[in-house]
């Protein structure tokens, strides 16, 4: 990844949901989620607010996952928390949802970013599942034990729950 | 350089061989050998990658078309562009691996006597297929727009699906050429449907190749195509609920090559390989200006341009009469890239008809499974890139790109099935819909 910022957003990214960076931006990424996260955060936040995000987590990143996550999502600065949090759903869910007023938007306003952004969003492998409305799964696959947490995140399940 | 995709990650994208660099950039060599799999160059980027399956695509292509021996083998003596039947056309045809009442198909080098229609008008190959009609994929396909293409002359083009012998003897052997053999294979525990990905150095996997043929008539010129005599067969139908009233006909003509798929199993694609050539002179692209649409395009008529583009033709769909001639243009432009690499090898093909032909593009798996064999748990499809990938001549009606619509050939052939209806397992048929095509032996299950 060569620039800078699209790197820091996608490892802040990581800390943010839990899931390896490489998941989140593979090698080869066909799909190209990333960029139009990127861009969909820096429109969304404003270009300011979204510039000190990454500036505050490029001047810790180096600190463990739950104090940058402590130190970006309890933020004195609104825009920062809730901004963070709106990044969060996004790679969650496939949608932007506004954190504050900007520009033309208003807070609570959600858009679903792209076809692919709601295929690809991480809340239906992480449900061990697949999006409403479609599969790559085979013919059958509901009458088989999905695969574990594991393979489809690379997080291990919390002991007692279903693996 | 050969490398495993899997180890792809691991590399990184900063590692370069000057050696390999070289290998690279050499100019395209035309030879008769398939390749096993793809030759990868560093630095493993998305666009390298798509390069690398790019040129294999275009050595299958050359080593599929060159001149074939009687035996069906690639004739080395002679140069790709003599004429002659090709290797891929002395596979073995669809019909001629489904028969009816799933009767066992003749041996590999046994031809498959012609329907009754066509008897005594010659030795030719049999084309029969029109677009994406056939009864038992009817339902499959509802959800898509779809039908035949008719070319600049008012004729609907024809389609012809050949796989190569290592498929061909898995069909056999597994019994997978009736309902009841897929029935009685998928019935044993450990059987699943997995073609072979070959055995490198040693054995090609699985390749079958669709094509598609136009008849030629009036401004067309034999010498730009690869022009073959073909007995064009069109089934009889009496049942006006299902489609125009129309007698059986069978009648030799000379067809010209529009549109060919290649799909090839490879150790490191157990998702396949998907390449798709067409003639150059097919379609205009859908961002080339009006001014610039000259042609003479076979499936677009520059002087109708305010017609309307990609809809198939208007029902009941009768081939044995004049029909209006599709209006088409292709969705997705070629990338620069592809167009680079076609000049290349028209360059080295110059001479011959198949300097003709262009690479629309290769989809390929960005994240295939460890092994070929067996599809990953979380993401069967391995992520294709490109995401979206059409022929226009054969997948005319859904071009584009969006998701569940558009032209997808992983995504689609993920959906074939075997006709099994009682398995403990799915029935996925690893991505052909061949089997479909069993029909029953009539035996009691
Ligand atoms: C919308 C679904 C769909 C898409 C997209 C699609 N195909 Fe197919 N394909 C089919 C169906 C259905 C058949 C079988 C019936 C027929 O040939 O008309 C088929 C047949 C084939 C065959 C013959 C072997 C077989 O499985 O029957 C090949 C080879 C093939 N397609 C290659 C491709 C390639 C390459 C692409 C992408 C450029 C592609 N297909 C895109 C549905 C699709």
């Amino acid at each position: 990844m060569s620039d800078p910022n699209l790197q820091n957003f996608i490892d802040l990214s990581a800390v943010l949901t839990g899931l390896a960076a490489d998941l989140l931006a593979p090698t080869l990424d066909p799909i190209k989620l990333p960029p139009l996260f990127f861009a969909t955060a820096q429109q969304g936040m404003g270009t300011a607010a979204f510039s000190n995000l990454l500036t505050l987590y490029a001047s810790i990143k180096n600190q463990p996952p739950a104090q940058i996550a402590s130190a970006v999502l309890g933020n004195s600065d609104p825009q920062i928390a809730q901004g963070a949090r709106s990044i969060m759903k996004l790679w969650l869910l496939g949608s932007w949802y506004q954190p504050y007023d900007q520009g033309t938007a208003h807070k609570g306003d959600t858009r679903v970013v792209s076809d692919q952004a709601y295929k690809e969003s991480w809340a239906w492998k992480i449900a061990q599942s697949h999006p409403m409305g479609y599969s790559q799964y085979h013919f059958g696959y509901w009458n088989e034990q999905p695969p574990t947490l594991k393979q489809f995140t690379g997080v291990d399940a919390k002991e007692g729950q279903q693996p | 350089m050969k490398i495993t995709l899997k180890r792809l990650a691991c590399l990184g994208a900063s590692f370069t061989s000057a050696l390999a660099m070289a290998d690279a950039a050499g100019p395209p060599v035309l030879s008769p050998a398939i390749p096993f799999d793809v030759t990868a160059n560093p630095p493993f980027t998305l666009d390298n990658l798509q390069h690398d399956f790019d040129v294999l695509s275009w050595q299958t292509f050359v080593a599929l078309n060159w001149p074939a021996k009687a035996d069906g083998s690639a004739d080395t003596s002679v140069k790709i562009g003599t004429p002659g039947q090709t290797v891929w056309e002395s596979w073995k045809e669809s019909y001629a691996i489904f028969l009816p009442q799933g009767q066992k198909p003749l041996a590999w080098d046994q031809a498959t006597p012609p329907p009754a229609a066509c008897q005594g008008k010659g030795n030719l190959p049999v084309l029969q297929q029109m677009g994406k009609v056939a009864g038992v994929l009817d339902e499959f396909i509802q959800p898509f727009k779809t039908g035949p293409l008719v070319d600049q002359n008012g004729t609907y083009t024809r389609n012809a699906i050949m796989v190569n012998q290592p498929m061909f003897d898995d069909i056999v052997n597994k019994g997978l050429y009736s309902k009841e053999g897929q029935q009685a294979f998928l019935g044993k525990a450990d059987n699943r449907i997995a073609f072979s990905c070959g055995v490198k150095d040693k054995q090609v996997g699985a390749i079958m190749v669709k094509s598609a043929w136009k008849v030629l008539g009036g401004n067309d010129n034999p010498q730009e195509f690869h022009a073959v005599d073909a007995l064009v067969y069109t089934p009889g139908n009496t049942d006006p609920n299902t489609g125009a009233v129309i007698p059986e006909s069978c009648s030799a003509q000379k067809v010209g090559l529009v549109g060919l798929h290649i799909v090839h199993k490879t150790k490191d694609a157990p998702q396949w390989v998907w390449s798709t050539f067409e003639h150059v002179r097919n379609v205009p692209e859908k961002t080339t200006p009006m001014n610039e649409r000259k042609g003479p395009y076979l499936f677009y008529d520059a002087q109708a341009s305010d017609r309307p583009i990609n809809e198939p033709p208007a029902r009941p769909w009768d081939p044995s009469k004049k029909a209006t001639p599709s209006q088409i243009v292709r969705e997705i432009p070629l990338t620069v890239a592809t167009h680079q690499l076609n000049a290349q090898w028209q360059g080295a093909l110059k001479g011959t008809v198949w300097a003709n032909y262009q690479l629309i593009s290769t989809q390929w798996p960005t994240a295939p499974a460890d092994d070929c064999q067996l599809p990953s748990p979380t993401n069967p499809l391995g992520t294709p890139a490109p995401s979206f990938l059409a022929n226009a001549t054969l997948e005319t009606y859904n071009q584009g790109t969006t998701p569940q619509a558009s032209s997808s050939c992983m995504e689609c052939h993920n959906n074939a099935t075997t006709r099994v209806t009682q398995s403990p397992r799915t029935s996925f048929a690893d991505f052909t819909f061949l089997l479909e095509r069993a029909q029953s032996t009539g035996a009691k299950e």
